[in-house]
């Protein structure tokens, strides 16, 4: 039945062949806006904008961890890909094109700022999960998402990049002006780093842990009075 | 000589693109397979960290905000045309022509301008000869003026760059010479 309300096309295209059609029809989209940009058409800039602005926002949140940051980033990189866009020459996809204008704009900001790690504080709570759930996942995520940002730099981009933009390697690969093999391996790297740096975090919290209840134990051993008798 | 798997072979193991040589030699070696293992579990744990999401009406916010940003880059960055402050010139021009007559025939008892002291408060605006005029001239700038983007001749004229108010300037001196002459 659901497949009579779809159009034929989507109906016999493999889920593959699907997604290689929405992509090139969202590339020549993408040219067209980009000619009318050209041409001054100034509702033409606006559809680019609603069309990625998601995506270049989560990525610069991936980047900055604060939504303040990201929400100022993601703004300057529209400013700079509307400044530009009359030097776009459609080698590669817009899409590609305004990613690697998000990561150069990201590691800029990186280079020049301390970032802070801060919660979105208008983020909406999943209903269906329990308290309890949410904050184990929550603080499970961003544990991950610390672990992210103290990665190397081309390794950090390249996670968040192939996981969280789910792009293709090929597509990372352009974005970066490295190779595929570089982009695999440097996925590998990543994903390892990323687990060895929540390794140690969880390693020194275990200490901090143990040494707090030895602290406290000695605390009760000792009574109200506070001190040891005999000390 | 016995070679582990390259990093990048292994990552393809990982996504399920790796050649069967790379497979078969993970299934065998220990150490292969165990750091495969350790990034799959990282993997797992990437995929599942979930980022806060703003509310919905946000990404309204940022395309407007987007817009009233690009919007400011296309004042700065576009300078009026050339052909928009001639036109401009050209109708402040027949402004003053229509304006010059009217002295001509001022009524009887009126202060011509020759006659004003240097300085003098201006006349109330219902006594001023040339507002009229101005005003009836003024759908005919815009109109002749359309990628000027302002709404009336005095937002016209104060939006003039140094360079667009003395080329006017230098206009009105000169036609109204010619007028004069005439």
């Amino acid at each position: 039945m659901i497949a009579h309300a779809l159009p034929v096309p989507f109906v016999l295209l493999a889920s593959d062949d699907a997604a290689r059609l929405i992509r090139s029809r969202t590339r020549e989209d993408d040219r067209e806006a980009i000619e009318a940009c050209r041409r001054g058409d100034r509702e033409a800039f606006d559809r680019l904008v609603e069309r990625y602005q998601r995506n270049i926002y989560r990525l610069c949140f991936r980047y900055v961890n604060n939504h303040h940051d990201a929400s100022d980033l993601a703004q300057e990189v529209f400013l700079k890909a509307f400044r530009a866009v009359g030097r776009f020459r459609g080698d590669s996809a817009f899409s590609t094109w305004l990613y690697r204008i998000a990561v150069n704009t990201c590691l800029n900001f990186r280079a020049t700022r301390r970032l802070p790690s801060e919660e979105l504080s208008e983020n909406l709570p999943d209903a269906s999960r329990g308290v309890a759930d949410r904050l184990e996942q929550d603080e499970l995520s961003e544990k991950v998402r610390e672990a992210v940002s103290r990665l190397p730099e081309k390794q950090r981009a390249t996670l968040i990049l192939k996981i969280y933009q789910d792009l293709t390697h090929e597509e990372v690969a352009a974005i970066l002006g490295t190779t595929v093999g570089t982009v695999k391996a440097n996925l590998f790297h990543a994903l390892r780093n990323m687990r060895k740096a929540m390794g140690e975090k969880s390693e020194k919290s275990e200490k901090a842990e143990k040494a707090e209840k030895a602290e406290k134990a000695e605390k009760a051993e000792a009574g109200p009075g506070g001190a040891k008798a005999g000390e | 000589m016995w070679m582990h798997a390259s990093d990048d072979g292994l990552m393809e193991v990982l996504d399920g693109s790796a050649a069967d040589r790379v497979l078969s030699h993970v299934a065998s070696c220990g150490r292969c397979r165990a750091r495969v293992d350790e990034a799959r579990g990282a993997l797992t744990l990437a995929r599942s960290a979930a980022m806060p999401e703003p509310t919905p009406l946000y990404w309204d916010v940022l395309r407007r905000e987007v817009a009233r940003r690009v919007a400011g880059e296309r004042q700065g960055s576009s300078p009026r045309p050339l052909w928009a402050a001639a036109a401009l010139a050209a109708a402040a021009l027949v402004a003053a022509l229509a304006v010059v007559p009217r002295r001509a025939v001022l009524p009887p008892g009126a202060v011509s301008p020759a006659a004003l002291p240097a300085w003098s408060a201006l006349p109330p605006a219902e006594d001023d000869p040339g507002l009229p005029v101005l005003e009836h001239v003024a759908p005919a700038v815009v109109a002749a003026a359309p990628a000027a983007e302002c709404l009336d001749l005095a937002e016209c004229v104060a939006g003039l760059s140094d360079d667009e108010s003395r080329a006017l300037a230098d206009e009105l001196r000169h036609e109204l010479a010619q007028g004069r002459s005439l």
